[in-house]
């Protein structure tokens, strides 16, 4: 177990190490100079003077190698200098932002639960009929809509139709009402569809045939017998899926003007906020490797057959 | 659990002619689409849904049909070309990975498989943001998150192959590993291959749109489905059709690319387990 953790570490580094030198070679190989697109940016007439010092100090006259190396120095510190717009080290920018964006796509995959359940078994307790069908294309419809489009629709609905719910930012339950939705219904959706094949399939088991001969009735073996044993394949499953939440909420933070790392990275793009740009890849970089790595290293501890590798 | 075949069949059928009709508007759009999806008329602002314009006329007066008419051409063709360079990557890539099992492949797929855990968005917004908005560095930014899924998948599928016992004898009857890839491995990938693009184009195109929903890809006037309902959100309470209409275009297509792939997304899931 410690080897397989050891590997796992040594997998994180070299995915850092990559994610971070095709950034720096990204913003080096972008079309133009750094410091006179940052110095055009501020809307400042760009003279010669200002362009050199502001080159100086990027450090954008010393040669690659040594820029290269200063960059992955800071990358291993952490430090990835000042967000030209706030003046803040980004390194604090980015942290402020992180509880608005656990907190949604927590909300987005309770969303997603709930829907699971309710449609997954409802659907396994009427398999093949109307509900079931409707189950099917509501998976179809959820694994295709696109998220921004959903969350307009609920947006005109439930805000600018009946004002039942605000459409924007951040703070009680009902903020949040939204934007959870937009972001777990579609997944929802789909992991119910699993569930209600992982409930069918689960049928052919001995123990549910001698349940039958107990003479309980189908829905009551369904509910008490099969699901528990057919929800942890979908919950494993909803376990991984919280990194899509997590990428999701970049849109959806936009859509609902969230105040989270999404809408942060979207608005530091139209700045030209380089630095956050690429602060904000290597922070979300290591934390979506470290939610694989933490998943796998769950999934070894509960199956040491998966230990192997 | 009997599934009837016949539904299966059903759904790929509605897929594929769902996907036949919307290539071939695409293509006849100068001849279908009723007004030209460019002209900017301010006279006419905000109509709604009627019989001059079937889907009403956005913020500065554009016929929305036509503008969703052409936004095919812009999705589809691009995303289709998108999907074949990340093809052309990825194929040498994931043959020879696939083929010869070292222990720097493993390695390899190892960093790849680090890599997949960050979500494509997430990259493809990262690598826009550092390129700067636009379309073309948008589709750079696609193939350049793409290809590793495309490798792995490519990979996988190789791997099964060369477990048939078809290979061991191909290779005692003294053919080259080169050849051994090109005549008896690659053929066998095509139509996996053809089925794994189909609900790649769909990712595709909801990805484009989404980068351009967000101001980072297709840029006005270009008609690109994702930059209309951009347009669409400083609108949508007084002109709901501009935000309803693109939105449906981009669930369709999105929809036949699934329903295609519906078929045979169990044994794809199969296949990609045994990496």
């Amino acid at each position: 177990m410690i080897l397989f953790c050891l590997k796992r570490m040594v997998q994180l580094i070299l995915v850092i190490f990559l994610v971070s030198t095709l950034t720096f070679l990204l913003l080096r190989l972008a079309p133009g100079d750094p410091a006179y697109i940052l110095l055009t940016a501020h809307d400042v007439p760009v003279s010669e003077d200002a362009l050199t010092a502001l080159q100086k100090e990027l450090g954008l006259s010393e040669s690659l190698g040594s820029q290269y190396i200063q960059w992955i120095k800071g990358v291993v510190t952490w430090q990835f200098g000042a967000s030209y717009v706030s003046k803040e080290p980004v390194i604090e920018e980015l942290l402020r932002r992180v509880p608005a964006t656990l907190e949604l796509a927590m909300s987005g995959l309770a969303v997603a639960v709930i829907i699971t359940l309710i449609i997954g078994i409802s659907t396994a307790i009427y398999a093949n009929g109307w509900l079931d069908m409707t189950g099917r294309l509501m998976a179809l419809l959820g694994s295709s809509i696109p998220s921004f489009w959903l969350g307009f629709l609920l947006i005109y609905f439930f805000s600018v139709q009946n004002g039942w719910l605000p459409s924007m930012g951040r703070g009680t339950l009902q903020h949040l009402i939204l934007p959870a939705t937009t972001l777990g219904l579609g997944m929802g959706t789909i992991y119910a569809r699993l569930l209600r094949t992982s409930m069918l399939e689960m049928l052919n088991q001995p123990f549910i045939k001698a349940a039958k001969a107990r003479g309980l009735s189908n829905r009551r073996i369904l509910v008490f017998h099969v699901f528990k044993h057919a929800f942890l394949p979908v919950m494993t499953l909803l376990g991984t899926s919280f990194a899509s939440m997590l990428g999701g909420s970049i849109i959806v933070e936009s859509i609902f003007s969230w105040p989270g790392l999404g809408k942060y990275i979207v608005e530091s793009i139209n700045m030209r906020d380089y630095p956050v740009i690429q602060g904000y890849v290597i922070f979300t970089s290591f934390l979506f490797v470290s939610i694989h790595i933490v998943v796998d290293m769950i999934y070894a501890l509960l199956d040491p057959r998966l230990r192997v590798h | 659990m009997k599934k009837t075949p016949y539904s299966w069949d059903a759904s790929l059928i509605v897929g594929i002619n769902l996907l036949i009709i919307i290539v071939l508007i695409g293509l006849l759009a100068p001849w279908i689409s009723p007004h030209d999806p460019l002209k900017v008329n301010l006279s006419n602002r905000f109509v709604f849904p009627s019989w001059t314009y079937p889907f009403g006329t956005d913020h500065l007066g554009r016929c929305i049909l036509s503008r969703i008419i052409y936004g095919i051409r812009i999705s589809v063709a691009f995303a289709f070309l998108i999907m074949i360079v990340t093809f052309i990557i990825s194929l040498p890539i994931g043959l020879i990975t696939g083929y010869w099992r070292a222990r720097a492949n493993h390695f390899f797929m190892r960093l790849i498989d680090g890599t997949l855990a960050i979500p494509d968005i997430v990259l493809t917004i990262a690598i826009v943001g550092m390129l700067g908005p636009g379309f073309l560095n948008m589709m750079i930014a696609i193939i350049l998150v793409r290809w590793a899924s495309y490798v792995r998948f490519i990979r996988s599928l190789v791997l099964k192959i060369c477990e048939e016992d078809y290979i061991l004898s191909a290779r005692m009857s003294g053919n080259t590993h080169a050849r051994i890839m090109r005549r008896y491995i690659l053929p066998v990938t095509f139509s996996p291959l053809v089925i794994f693009g189909a609900l790649d184009m769909g990712k595709i195109v909801l990805l484009m749109a989404g980068l351009s929903f967000l101001g980072l890809g297709a840029q006005p006037p270009t008609p690109e489905w994702g930059a209309m309902l951009r347009d669409a959100t400083a609108y949508f309470q007084i002109a709901p059709h501009m935000m309803v209409f693109p939105g449906v275009a981009i669930l369709l297509f999105v929809l036949a690319c699934q329903l295609i792939s519906d078929r045979f997304k169990k044994l794809n899931a199969a296949d990609l387990k045994e990496v």
